[in-house]
C-alpha cells in the first residue's frame, strides 16, 4: 500500500471486481427478466466468470418454487438491496453495511457433489430445531440470512440443485449473546481452480482482505473411497500460497483461519479391522469404543452409558485414541474407515446425550465439558483425514508437509438418516461456533 | 488435420461434467444454455444446438438434452454431443444431419465429424404446413425489432425439427444464427440465441398464403431429403420477400386504432388504404365530370355501383376482427403502386393439397426404402388441378405403392418406372385393381388418400 493510498483507499465491497461502491436497486423483477438482463451485462458475466450467460432453473424446481422475484438491475433512490456500481453484482448487506457487528469473510470451495451447498446452507439458513447440533439455535442465538445468492435464492439452492455459477456471494448475520457477527461468504466452484487459478486467487484475496475483520478459507471434502480428488491438489496449492500472502497482509489487523469441512462421514463402514486396531491401541476404553463403533446409528440412544463412561474418565480413553491415531503406527485403510465410523457415532452420541438429559446446549458446550469433547473429536477428525487423504494426494499436504500450517482445522460433518425421519445434519453448527470464536478473538 | 472435431460432454455423479470427446472448457461455457432444459419423458430427448460460445473461434453444432434428477439424484445435469467446427466453416447443411445428431451420443461421433466435414448429408427433419405461420411470426418479430431469441412454439416433440427450418428460413442470417433446444423458460445466454424452442408457446398468428405455398413445396421436397442446402438458402430470399410484405401489412394494421360507433365495433381500416381509396374516388369523379357524364339515373347507378365496388374492396366486409389478408390484399391491389401490383400477383391463390402430399410422404417414410421423386410430391400437392401431367405422376405413384404393398415390387423404388417395376407389372397380369389404377383418376386419388 502506497503512502497516498493510506488516505485515499476505501474498503472493497465487491470481491468479484474490486468495486468500492454500491447503489440501491429500484425494485424486484421476475427471475427470467433478470437472467436475460444479466446475460447481456458483460461486466456481470466477467465478474462471475460466467461468460456463457445465466442458468435457468430445472423444470422440477420451477414447479416447486415458482418464479422468484429478484432485485432489479435498475438503480433506485433507496432500498434494502444494493448492487456494485462497477460490475452490477448484487451484494448482500454484509458486504457493504457498517455497524456494530463484527465482520468476518469466508471463502468456501469444494469439488462436485462434496456437499458444499448443503453445508453452506446449514450455516446460511440453519433449521431452528435440530437434534444433532452442538449449540443449536434459540431466540437468543439465531442466524439471519440474506435470501439472495445471485443469480439464485437460498430456496433454490436448498433443493439439491446443481449451481453452475463459479462465484456466488452470500451473507448472514449471527446473533449471539455477546454480540453480532456479519458473515460475508464467497462460494467458489472447485472447477474454477483448475481453469483460472489466478482469477480465483485474486478474488479470494480481495474478499478476505478488502474490508476490516478476519477471514476464513474453507474447503469442503467428501469422505468416500471413490470421491473425485482431481481438483483437491490444485485447490491445496493455491490456498497454501494464498494463506501465506494473506496472513502477511492481515498481520496486525485480524486473523486468518483455515478449515476442511469433512462431509459424508456417515458413509464410513465399521469393520473387524477397526475392532482389532482399537483392542491393541486403546486399552482404556476399547470396550466402550467397540460397542459404539459396532452399533447402528438408529440405536445410539441405548449407548448413553458408554458415553458417560468415556466422559467420566476425563476423556482419557478418547485422548488415548487420538494419540494412537496421531502416532506413526501403520493403519490399514479398513481400520481408518472404521475409526471414521466410530467418530461419526461419537458425534451423534454427544447430541443424543444432551437431548436425553435435557441439558441446555449452550451451557453444556461453553460452561460444561462439551467444548472439550468437540475439540478432541475435531482433532481426531484431522488426524484421520491426514491418514485417509495421504494416498490420494489431497489437502493432507497442507496439514503435514514441509510448509504445513498448524492453523488448519478439520470439521467433521455428516447427515443422519433415521427410519421415518427427515435427514438431519450432524454438527452443522460447527462453523457458527468457529465464526463466533474468531469474531471474539478479533474484538 | 481435420477441421471438424467431435465432442461429447455428460454429467457424472460426484465428478460433474466430463468430456469423453472434446475439450471440457466448452462444457463450462455451455452450462447456462444447458441448465433448465425439460427432463419430462416427452421432451427429455432435447434438441439441436448451434452456438458459438463467447471468446472462442469455434461453433458447436450438435444436440443438447437435460438429465432428470431421478437419473443422477441432482437437478440441472445435462449431456451434449456433436461436432465442433471453425467459426467460418459453412454449416448450412447441418439440418441434413438431423437424424444422426438426434440419434444420440452412442452413434459414432468421430465418423459423424468426418462426414460433416465432407458434407455427406442425409435427410433434413420433417416440416409441417403450420410452420408457415410460425415463419410469418418470426419475421413479424424481426420487423418489430424484438430482442433475441425469437421463440419457435413447439406443441409436441415431433415439432423440434422446426427449429432447423427456422434457422434455414427465418429472418436471422444463418451464418450468424444460433439455435437452442426446446425449453419452458428463457434461454439467457451470451451471445443470445436467434431461435429458441418454446414448449407450448403461444400459437402462431395468422397464416400467409405465399409462405404456406413455399412451405408446402418444401414438404414435398423433404420426402426425398435430397433438397440441397443451396436451394433452401436461395429460397430464403423468397420467404423473406413474402414474409416482410406480410409483416409490413401487419405492422400497418397494428397502427390502426379500433373504432366503435354506438358501442359496436367496426372493421379496422388502414389509414393509408382509406386515403388511397378516397383519392381514387376523387379522381374517378373528376374523370367522370371531364367526360361530361349525364346526370341521368342510369349513369348515377353505374357510378354508384362502381363506387360501392371500390369501397367494398377498400373496407373489408369481415367484421370478426380477422379482416385480414383478403381485405387488405384486395385493397392493396386497387392502388397503382408497383409494389402493390406485385403483391396482387403474388397472392393469387392456388389450389393445393398438402394433405395428400403428406400422406404420400408418410407412406414413403413408413416403408423404407420406398421413395418418390421430388416431382411427384410436388404434383401431388397440386393434385386438385387434375391436369394430365399431375395425374400421370399420381398414377405412377399409386401403382408403385400398390405393387410395393403386394410385395411385387423389385428393384428401385425411386418414383421412376424402372425395369423392376415394369417386370412386376408384366408379372401381375389381370389384377382388377391394377386396371383401375391405370385408368381411373378418382380411384388413384382415393387410393392415395386412404394410405
Amino acid at each position: 500500500m502506497g503512502f497516498f493510498d493510506l488516505f485515499t483507499s476505501r474498503e472493497i465491497q465487491c470481491p468479484l471486481c474490486g468495486g468500492a461502491e454500491s447503489r440501491p436497486t429500484k425494485n424486484l423483477i421476475p427471475f427470467d427478466t433478470l437472467r436475460k438482463q444479466l446475460a447481456a451485462e458483460e461486466t456481470w458475466t466477467n465478474a462471475h466468470n460466467a461468460p456463457g450467460g445465466v442458468p435457468d432453473l430445472p423444470d422440477e424446481l420451477r414447479t416447486a418454487i415458482g418464479t422468484p422475484a429478484m432485485p432489479s438491475l435498475e438503480e433506485g433512490m433507496e432500498g434494502e438491496h444494493r448492487r456494485c456500481v462497477k460490475c452490477k453484482s448484487l451484494l448482500p448487506p454484509q458486504f457493504w453495511q457498517a455497524g456494530v457487528a463484527q465482520p468476518l469473510a469466508m471463502t468456501v470451495t469444494g469439488s462436485v457433489g462434496h456437499g458444499k451447498t448443503t453445508w453452506l446452507l446449514s450455516l446460511m439458513a440453519p433449521p431452528m430445531s435440530s437434534r444433532y447440533t452442538i449449540i443449536g439455535f434459540n431466540e437468543r442465538h439465531i442466524v439471519q440470512s440474506y435470501e439472495y445468492a445471485e443469480p439464485y435464492t437460498l430456496d433454490m439452492l436448498d433443493m439439491n440443485y446443481r449451481s453452475v455459477i463459479p462465484f456466488v456471494l452470500m451473507g448472514c448475520t449471527i446473533h449471539h449473546p455477546d454480540g453480532l457477527v456479519d458473515v460475508r461468504t464467497m462460494d467458489i466452484m472447485g472447477e474454477s481452480f483448475t481453469t483460472k487459478p489466478q482469477e480465483v486467487a485474486q478474488r479470494v484475496e480481495r474478499h478476505l482482505t478488502g474490508r476490516r475483520g478476519g477471514g476464513g478459507m474453507l474447503v469442503v471434502e467428501r469422505f468416500s473411497n471413490d470421491a473425485d480428488a482431481r481438483m483437491v491438489p490444485t485447490i491445496a496449492r493455491t490456498y497454501l500460497r494464498l494463506a501465506t500472502k494473506i496472513r502477511e497482509k492481515l498481520r496486525g489487523r485480524s486473523t486468518l483461519w483455515k478449515g476442511i469441512v469433512w462431509t459424508w462421514l456417515d458413509e464410513a463402514k465399521w469393520s473387524p479391522a477397526g475392532e482389532q486396531w482399537l483392542r491393541s491401541h486403546t486399552p482404556t476404553a476399547s470396550d466402550a469404543f467397540l460397542q459404539i463403533g459396532a452399533s447402528e446409528p438408529a440405536n445410539i440412544g441405548k449407548l448413553l452409558a458408554q458415553y458417560e463412561k468415556i466422559r467420566d474418565a476425563s476423556d482419557k480413553g478418547l485422548v488415548e485414541l487420538l494419540r494412537a491415531v496421531h502416532s506413526k503406527t501403520e493403519m490399514e485403510p479398513e481400520a481408518i474407515e472404521a475409526l471414521i465410523a466410530l467418530l461419526f457415532r461419537l458425534q451423534i452420541l454427544y447430541s443424543a446425550y444432551v437431548s436425553d438429559r435435557r441439558l441446555n446446549r449452550l451451557e453444556y458446550f461453553y460452561g460444561g465439558s462439551g467444548q472439550r469433547f468437540v475439540m478432541i473429536c475435531q482433532e481426531l477428525a484431522k488426524q484421520l483425514y491426514i491418514r485417509w487423504d495421504a494416498p490420494r494426494g489431497g489437502l493432507s499436504a497442507v496439514l503435514t508437509g514441509g510448509d504445513a500450517d498448524d492453523d488448519w482445522k478439520v470439521l467433521p460433518c455428516a447427515r443422519l438418516t433415521l427410519p421415518h425421519m427427515k435427514p438431519e445434519s450432524v454438527w452443522s453448527d460447527q462453523i457458527v461456533i468457529e465464526a463466533i470464536a474468531r469474531a471474539g478473538e478479533m474484538r | 488435420m481435420s477441421s471438424c472435431a467431435p465432442f461429447h460432454y455428460t454429467y457424472k455423479p460426484d465428478v460433474g461434467m466430463t468430456a469423453s470427446l472434446g475439450d471440457l472448457e466448452y462444457a463450462k461455457l455451455l452450462e447456462a444454455m444447458a441448465s433448465g432444459l425439460p427432463t419430462d419423458a416427452a421432451w427429455a430427448g432435447g434438441g439441436p444446438l448451434i452456438w458459438q460460445p463467447p471468446g472462442v473461434r469455434r461453433k458447436l453444432v450438435g444436440w443438447l438434452r437435460g438429465i432428470g434428477s431421478e437419473e443422477f439424484g441432482r437437478a440441472g445435469a445435462w449431456e451434449a454431443w456433436g461436432v465442433l467446427v471453425p467459426e467460418d466453416f459453412d454449416i448450412s447443411y447441418w439440418p441434413w444431419f438431423w437424424n444422426r445428431f438426434a440419434a444420440g451420443p452412442s452413434s459414432n461421433l468421430r465418423q459423424l465429424a468426418k462426414d460433416f466435414e465432407f458434407g455427406k448429408r442425409e435427410f433434413p427433419p420433417p416440416i409441417t404446413i403450420e410452420f408457415s405461420a410460425i415463419l410469418a411470426d418470426l419475421y413479424a418479430a424481426h420487423q418489430r425489432g424484438e430482442t433475441l431469441p425469437y421463440n419457435v412454439p413447439l406443441s409436441a416433440p415431433d415439432d423440434v425439427g422446426l427449429l432447423a427450418w427456422a434457422w434455414l428460413l427465418g429472418p436471422a442470417d444463418p451464418s450468424k444464427a444460433f439455435v437452442g433446444p426446446p425449453r419452458r423458460g428463457v434461454a439467457a445466454v451470451s451471445p443470445p440465441l436467434s431461435y429458441s424452442g418454446l414448449i407450448d408457446g403461444p400459437l402462431p398468428g395468422a397464416d400467409q398464403p405465399e409462405l404456406r405455398a413455399i412451405v408446402g413445396r418444401l414438404i414435398d421436397d423433404g420426402v426425398y431429403g435430397g433438397t440441397l442446402a443451396k436451394k433452401v438458402v436461395s429460397l430464403r430470399e423468397r420467404v423473406k420477400g413474402a414474409a416482410m410484405h406480410t409483416s409490413s401489412d401487419a405492422a400497418s394494421r397494428d397502427e390502426t386504432e379500433p373504432q366503435t360507433i354506438f358501442g359496436l365495433s367496426i372493421p379496422s381500416l388502414h389509414r393509408s388504404n382509406v386515403w388511397n381509396g378516397l383519392i381514387t374516388l376523387l379522381l374517378l369523379f373528376a374523370i367522370l365530370l371531364l367526360l361530361g357524364i349525364r346526370r341521368d339515373g342510369s349513369d348515377v347507378k353505374s357510378v354508384t355501383a362502381q363506387l360501392r365496388q371500390k369501397m367494398e374492396k377498400i373496407v373489408p366486409t369481415d367484421t370478426a376482427g380477422n379482416s385480414g389478408e383478403t381485405g387488405t390484399l384486395t385493397a392493396a391491389s386497387t392502388t397503382t403502386t408497383a409494389t402493390d401490383e406485385t403483391a396482387t400477383v403474388r397472392f393469387t391463390p392456388k389450389p393445393v393439397n398438402p394433405a395428400l402430399a403428406m400422406k404420400v410422404r408418410e407412406y414413403a417414410t413408413g416403408h423404407p426404402p420406398f421413395r418418390f421423386t421430388p416431382d411427384f410430391v410436388k404434383l401431388a400437392a397440386r393434385s386438385n388441378e387434375r391436369n394430365a401431367k399431375d395425374m400421370h405422376a399420381l398414377r405412377v405413384a399409386a401403382l408403385q405403392m400398390y405393387f410395393f404393398d403386394k410385395g411385387w415390387y423389385q428393384g428401385d423404388v425411386d418414383g421412376q418406372l424402372g425395369p423392376g417395376f415394369l417386370q412386376a407389372m408384366r408379372n401381375s397380369g389381370g389384377d382388377p385393381d391394377l386396371a383401375r389404377a391405370v385408368s381411373d383418376d378418382d380411384f388413384v386419388l382415393t387410393w392415395l388418400q386412404s394410405h
